[in-house]
């Protein structure tokens, strides 16, 4: 008994002195809620063809395929002003109607139902968002790529001017510019 | 017992002291970062830590997932072990070598209404209804999650997943380059050992190979002798994944393993004392290869193709038996239109098996094989604008032993917020009967001679019966999920089960006299059949709060009622009350410190000695676990599990095997990654 008390006084002194010796972390702000303020500054620094919204249209559609925590993020943007337009978050959970999109985050779906997704609407004036490299090795227009702790945007130029979107040499400069495979 | 108050106490306690003076500067990491402009948000920190305990799943099912991480700090060693940390499963480890395990009650060595897959290959054996779990195991460090789904899983997984499924995933060999070296040791896991390496192999295909070797001490007897049950197991495998083309994806994996397992058995006799204990080494081996090909016709329409051969070969005293598992499965997901989802499937399945004959087993015929053909088909209707889903779909299937079987299930999903999920079902679902219930005969126990036995022993002998029907469930089921913050999640499930034909033996056979002069005895044989029913009915709740960054917590309660219809406590109940609290903490930059407690309330255990059933008292105990990485390559840990006691009783099996205590444990671990 005395050798089992003494084992548990020592996890628990260890413990306290783990936990109150510890480094300070950076603070940290969630993933998603940067990944969103993203996808957000993106639109706004990207010009769509007259052919991709409809004249009178006030609204950009910015579509979600992902779970809670990706949809709780993108809420923080809902309605928020796209140039003289407003930015209006559409979840879609069985990719439902992706032409009414403007902009496509692509979150959590498996590695073939993006490539086949991004094939589909290649040429469709819809700025894709995704975070994985797969996404703009196919085609893909924007890759969110989190490299120790920060947050890399890839832009595949080819994939947005054979779409016939234009993004600002703003976002170009701070971007790193990759092609198709 | 203050240390071990202490800890609790501190376990209990500290979170919400720490909580408070720490919560208001996590909140505060939340802020509004939409008002920056994109050249500072590509400098802004990230953090992803979180994101599991806000994930809800997205099935409308009592889902819960082990992921890799939590494999790893939890410092577990085998599949069973892991199981530990869902919610209303019930893990209880018979001895060293041999676990049982179920979900939502009816456990046993031999339970039978849990359905595992390895990577889609079932290793649920028609030999006994069951899982040889001493058989099952993988390279913990490759397994990308263990999916656990409680309740029927019935219409997508088939027969058999009565009161759930089980789903370990190994990772895409993509995700496993490089080499991973492990060993490690220490008092009741002896030694250890894995080498794993993965290389690309083309453009898009990788691979990797494996092996690894246990070693595992003996436990004891509640009298504090050796129990003999300690034992060894070497294991090799190989996985590919390759992109043959935009649209296929082709992956491939085996396994190939060999045991020894060292156990004492009571073997039944009909002189004094009436039964023998016989100590040897049971011989176990196998192999088994699948291969998966998926094609994506669109983005809304892919099948798979599956194909698997298993086989295994056991080898004890009392019984050997070899089987061949060839299963070929086949299943199309497609976008009717914009508001439904349909899935189907077939899948043909052929067992064939060898049973040895020994004086106490006998399976007639001793050689058999079995067909089973089934298909499913699930349509999933969107009701309101990503709001209201409803989930039709049923499992019909064809068996040898009880012919055709329909599992249908009926499910709503209502998701009013992202951050609130709440969901209901009604299932159908069947246990169909076992190779050795329709087949076997097995000398279970002698009785002792009596004044009531008229001074003779009575050999008690189960016969199976080629008649017996398949056990069935209806299932009613609720669940909740939500999000409090971005912080914490819950999950809370409540279910009503409604059994009926379930297995027992009608004991209202007369006894024969046999034997010769002078060494007489009764003959007493017991048929199985369908006579029992009931109906359980309980809760599962399981939340997790990434209270800090460095922080977390992971803690589950399940309670369980079971009625049977025994009259009483013939067949075991398991436990009523069950709870595990995890606590996860990343105390500097490079240690990893995790606490796991677990309680597990009072049980008891199916007796065939006996008119009643064993009592296995509740238990509370600890793990520990405490890793440091000194170098990004290079992790060394140190693991205690079982902590708060020498030995504890977690089950007693239901025939020959020896009542075993449970031993703590403490092993040290090396594993280096290149």
């Amino acid at each position: 008994m005395l050798i089992k008390n003494g084992l548990f006084y020592t996890v628990f002194y260890l413990a306290i002195i783990l936990l109150s010796s510890r480094a300070v972390f950076a603070d940290a702000t969630q993933e998603y809620t940067v990944k969103a303020a993203m996808a957000l500054n993106l639109a706004r620094f990207t010009d769509w063809p007259d052919s991709a919204l409809k004249a009178d249209d006030s609204v950009i559609n910015l579509c979600v395929l992902g779970d809670n925590v990706v949809q709780d993020a993108f809420l923080q943007m809902d309605q928020k002003k796209v140039g003289h337009r407003t930015l209006s978050v559409i979840y879609l959970s069985r990719l439902r109607n992706v032409d009414d999109c403007q902009v496509l985050y692509i979150s959590g779906l498996e590695k073939n139902i993006i490539i086949q997704l991004l094939s589909e609407i290649k040429h469709k004036p819809i700025l894709t968002i995704g975070e994985e490299r797969t996404v703009v090795d196919y085609d893909g227009m924007v890759n969110l790529d989190t490299l120790s702790g920060k947050i890399n945007i890839q832009i595949n130029l080819d994939a947005t001017k054979q779409a016939g979107l234009t993004i600002s040499a703003r976002v170009l400069k701070i971007a790193t510019l990759v092609k198709s495979k | 017992m203050n240390g071990k108050l202490s800890l609790i106490l501190f376990l209990c306690v500290s979170p919400s002291v720490w909580a408070s003076s720490h919560l208001a500067t996590t909140e505060s990491g939340s802020d509004d970062v939409s008002g920056l402009n994109i050249e500072d948000l590509v400098n802004v920190q990230v953090t992803s830590v979180s994101k599991k305990a806000q994930a809800l799943s997205d099935a409308p099912a009592a889902i819960f997932v082990i992921s890799n991480d939590d494999i790893k700090r939890s410092g577990v060693t085998s599949v069973p072990e892991a199981l530990r940390m869902a919610p209303g499963v019930e893990v209880a480890r018979i001895n060293s070598n041999k676990w049982a395990i179920s979900a939502r009650g009816s456990n046993g060595s031999f339970a039978n209404k849990l359905l595992v897959l390895i990577d889609g290959r079932s290793v649920y054996t028609p030999a006994f209804s069951g899982v040889y779990w001493d058989s099952q195991d993988v390279l913990m460090d490759d397994v990308e999650r263990i999916e656990v789904i409680r309740g029927p899983g019935a219409t997508l997984w088939g027969a058999n997943a009565v009161n759930g499924v089980i789903n370990i995933i190994t990772k895409n060999s993509e995700h496993t380059q490089g080499g991973l070296l492990t060993a490690g040791g220490g008092t009741t896991e002896t030694g250890f050992g894995s080498l794993r390496y993965g290389k690309k192999l083309g453009d898009d295909t990788y691979a990797r190979a494996y092996v690894k070797g246990l070693q595992r001490d003996e436990f004891k007897t509640p009298t504090g002798l050796d129990a003999g049950d300690a034992w060894n197991k070497q294991q090799g495998g190989f996985r590919l994944d390759s992109r043959l083309t935009d649209q296929d994806q082709l992956t491939v994996l085996g396994d190939i393993y060999r045991g020894r397992i060292n156990q004492t058995q009571l073997v039944p006799t009909l002189a004094m004392p009436y039964y023998d204990p016989v100590a040897e080494t049971q011989k176990i081996s196998g192999w088994n290869v699948t291969s998966k090909l998926q094609h994506t016709f669109s983005s809304t329409s892919a099948y798979t193709l599956q194909f698997y051969y298993d086989r295994y070969s056991r080898s004890e005293y009392i019984q050997s038996e070899t089987r061949d598992t060839l299963d070929v499965d086949f299943q199309h997901n497609f976008k009717l239109n914009e508001r439904q989802n349909f899935i189907w499937g077939l899948d043909y399945r052929y067992s064939h098996d060898d049973f040895g004959t020994s004086t106490w087993v006998s399976v007639t015929p001793s050689s058999r094989g079995v067909q089973l053909f089934s298909g499913f088909l699930q349509d999933e209707i969107m009701l309101i604008d990503e709001t209201l889903w409803f989930t039709l779909g049923s499992k019909f299937e064809h068996n040898d032993y009880t012919g055709f079987e329909g599992q249908p299930t009926a499910k709503l999903m209502w998701t009013p917020a992202a951050s609130h999920k709440l969901w209901a079902s009604v299932s159908r679902a069947v246990r169909t009967p076992s190779r050795a219930e329709s087949n076997v005969s097995i000398h279970q126990l002698t009785v002792p001679a009596s004044p009531q036995t008229v001074n003779m022993p009575v050999k008690v002998t189960i016969n199976g019966n080629q008649n017996l029907q398949s056990e069935a469930l209806i299932a009613y089921e609720l669940g909740y999920r939500f999000t409090f913050n971005s912080k914490a999640s819950l999950d809370v499930t409540a279910f009503y089960n409604d059994y009926s034909k379930l297995r027992g033996a009608n004991h209202n056979v007369t006894p024969q006299l046999q034997g010769t002069y002078p060494n007489y005895y009764l003959q007493q044989n017991l048929i199985i059949d369908n006579h029992y029913s009931g109906n359980t009915y309980g809760f599962e709740m399981a939340a997790i709060w990434q209270m800090m960054d460095w922080w977390r917590w992971d803690a589950n309660y399940s309670f369980l009622e079971t009625n049977y219809s025994d009259g009483g406590n013939i067949l075991g109940t398991s436990p009523k009350h069950k709870a595990s609290v995890r606590a996860g903490f990343i105390p500097m930059q490079d240690v990893n410190l995790d606490f796991w407690l677990r309680y597990v309330g009072d049980a008891t255990a199916l007796n065939t000695k006996a008119s009643v059933a064993y009592a296995i008292p509740h238990y509370l105990t600890l793990d520990m676990r405490l890793a440091w990485k000194p170098h990004e390559s290079l992790e060394l840990s140190v693991a205690g599990q079982n902590l708060l006691d020498d030995y504890h009783l977690e089950y007693i099996e239901e025939n020959f095997v020896i009542p075993t205590e449970i031993a703590r444990g403490v092993y040290g671990k090396v594993a280096w990654q290149f």
